[in-house]
């Protein structure tokens, strides 16, 4: 009788994960995951009113890619935390300086707050943002956010 | 184009999926959400049903008319592909075995017209040519490194490439070069080496791709994604490089291009929109469905008032007719007259169950 005939971790092995048909769409990209903004740097922006700055700032290096999801929560509350900080008449002009890629990642951003920080104040802000984000960048920012698979 | 009207036909049959014009634009092949073909010809100024071809089971997927032999290849959900010519006033069926174990989604005749591709959920692309020995269509099929439904195909105009979009996310090129019917194939900017099955070139996209078509000198791609963007590669530039523009629209699920500079996307915004070919650079130039400024009727009566807050259950007359033609997505984009570098119209079908012909003759957004 052969020896490791004790040893059945070999059952336990997933054949199904080598089948090369396989098809994990998690899996794509092998890019470098982002590691989200810089908190830091974001909070300072903000406690010296360079609001437009810090939400640039926040919208850098988004953690799509990451499994941690504690990280991505707290790249979505910081960036939520900016959101607030801005004033309902100056969402517009802020929304105007956004480039298309910025426009896309803060409209994922947005939804995720929605998602995650349901209070009544916050909620407010952020159907302030989106529906700017929507004048400006139109339908297809909505359905990027709903297509993309790099989620938050 | 303001000024004239644009052209359209509600056939009558339901959701058209997809049509395809015979050689001379006198008769159109069209698929509604059925099983079932229909041939319409152009009499006396309307459009007859002069045949029903009801040889699928399932509903039609892709039709394609080939001009130049007269052939009409169809593919239906239920995993099957016709060819059908014409004899003696009938149109005869010849079933191709395709081998798929899913349904077939597309097909496209080579510009030779001596293959066809057609694509399939079974992550896929079948091959099909004609072997004269046999009397049999075979089929020989691209597979790897396809991970989801194939959606779409385009043939290169050198009849040996083909560029596939699947729901996996990703645009490819292959070369579908097939020994027994094709001519040893040129070096061109996709690159030298084009044995059956070569993967030229993968690029990604952030939706699944619903549409791809190789420009008029084939240089140059094409792409639409779910993700309301247009996507183009330059082979003659760089053909790993992909310019990606993200649009404020509806994801469109047609291109076509017009001239070697100029492309046409439709989708589920109902109407066809202008892009043009600037540098590297896709440029949006506008829609070409330019609502008429009162398209809606006023309310005649009062009793028609009455009715209509009735039927909507609200104070206020709620209007739902679209201001585009189309009030359903535009499920189809092929040319109808003109040259392939210089289509001068264009014809639309939609779920709406509406064709359309758009004249791009003297077009503001053309003129260069």
């Amino acid at each position: 009788m052969a020896k490791n005939m004790q040893n059945t971790a070999y059952r336990k092995i997933d054949v199904d994960a080598f089948d090369p048909e396989k098809y994990d769409e998690n899996e794509e990209g092998t890019e470098t995951p982002g590691l989200g903004p810089d908190e830091r740097a974001v909070v300072s922006m903000l406690n010296t009113n360079r609001n437009l700055e810090a939400l640039q700032a926040s919208l850098l290096s988004p953690p799509f890619k990451t499994k941690n999801q504690a990280m991505k929560d707290k790249s979505t509350q910081l960036v939520a935390k900016v959101l607030q900080a801005f004033k309902s008449s100056e969402i517009e002009a802020a929304v105007q300086r956004l480039s298309i890629e910025e426009g896309d990642i803060l409209m994922k951003y947005v939804f995720k707050a929605m998602e995650i920080l349901a209070d009544p104040a916050v909620c407010q802000s952020l159907l302030a943002w989106h529906s700017q984000l929507v004048a400006k960048f139109g339908l297809g920012c909505i359905i990027r956010v709903m297509t993309n698979r790099q989620r938050l | 184009m303001a000024s004239t009207p644009v052209q359209h036909w509600n056939l009558g049959i339901g959701p058209i999926t997809c049509h395809a014009w015979n050689k001379d634009r006198t008769q159109v092949a069209v698929s509604a959400a059925g099983n079932e073909i229909f041939i319409f010809e152009w009499k006396n100024g309307e459009w007859v049903n002069m045949f029903t071809l009801s040889e699928h089971d399932l509903p039609v997927t892709g039709l394609d008319w080939g001009a130049k032999t007269n052939r009409i290849v169809s593919c239906s959900q239920d995993k099957n592909a016709f060819v059908w010519t014409f004899d003696k006033g009938h149109w005869k069926p010849e079933l191709v075995l395709v081998r798929f174990d899913r349904a077939a989604t597309c097909v496209r005749w080579s510009p030779f017209e001596n293959k066809f591709a057609v694509g399939s959920g079974a992550k896929l692309v079948s091959v099909c040519y004609y072997e004269k020995e046999n009397n049999w269509w075979v089929a020989k099929q691209i597979k790897k490194p396809i991970r989801s439904t194939v959606n779409c195909i385009d043939w290169h105009p050198n009849n040996i490439l083909l560029a596939v979009g699947s729901c996996d996310f990703k645009t490819r090129v292959y070369s579908a070069y097939v020994k027994e019917v094709d001519e040893k194939p040129s070096p061109n900017p996709w690159g030298s080496k084009m044995p059956f099955g070569q993967l030229m070139t993968e690029h990604a996209v952030g939706g699944w791709v619903h549409r791809v078509a190789f420009s008029p000198s084939g240089c140059r791609l094409a792409y639409v994604s779910h993700d309301s963007t247009i996507s183009l590669v330059d082979a003659g530039n760089d053909n790993s490089v992909v310019h990606t523009l993200r649009t404020v629209h509806l994801p469109f699920t047609s291109v076509e291009w017009i001239t070697e500079n100029s492309l046409v996307a439709a989708g589920h915004d109902c109407s066809p929109i202008l892009f043009v070919v600037t540098g590297n650079d896709l440029k949006e130039v506008c829609k070409l469905d330019i609502p008429a400024s009162n398209k809606t009727s006023n309310i005649s009566s009062a009793l028609q008032m009455f009715k209509n807050i009735d039927r909507n259950a609200a104070s206020e007359k709620v209007d739902i007719h679209l201001k585009t033609l189309h009030q359903n997505r535009i499920t189809q984009i092929l040319p109808h007259s003109g040259a392939p570098s210089k289509v001068l119209k264009f014809t639309t079908c939609g779920t709406d169950g509406l064709i359309a012909l758009w004249d791009l003759k003297n077009h503001p957004g053309l003129s260069s």
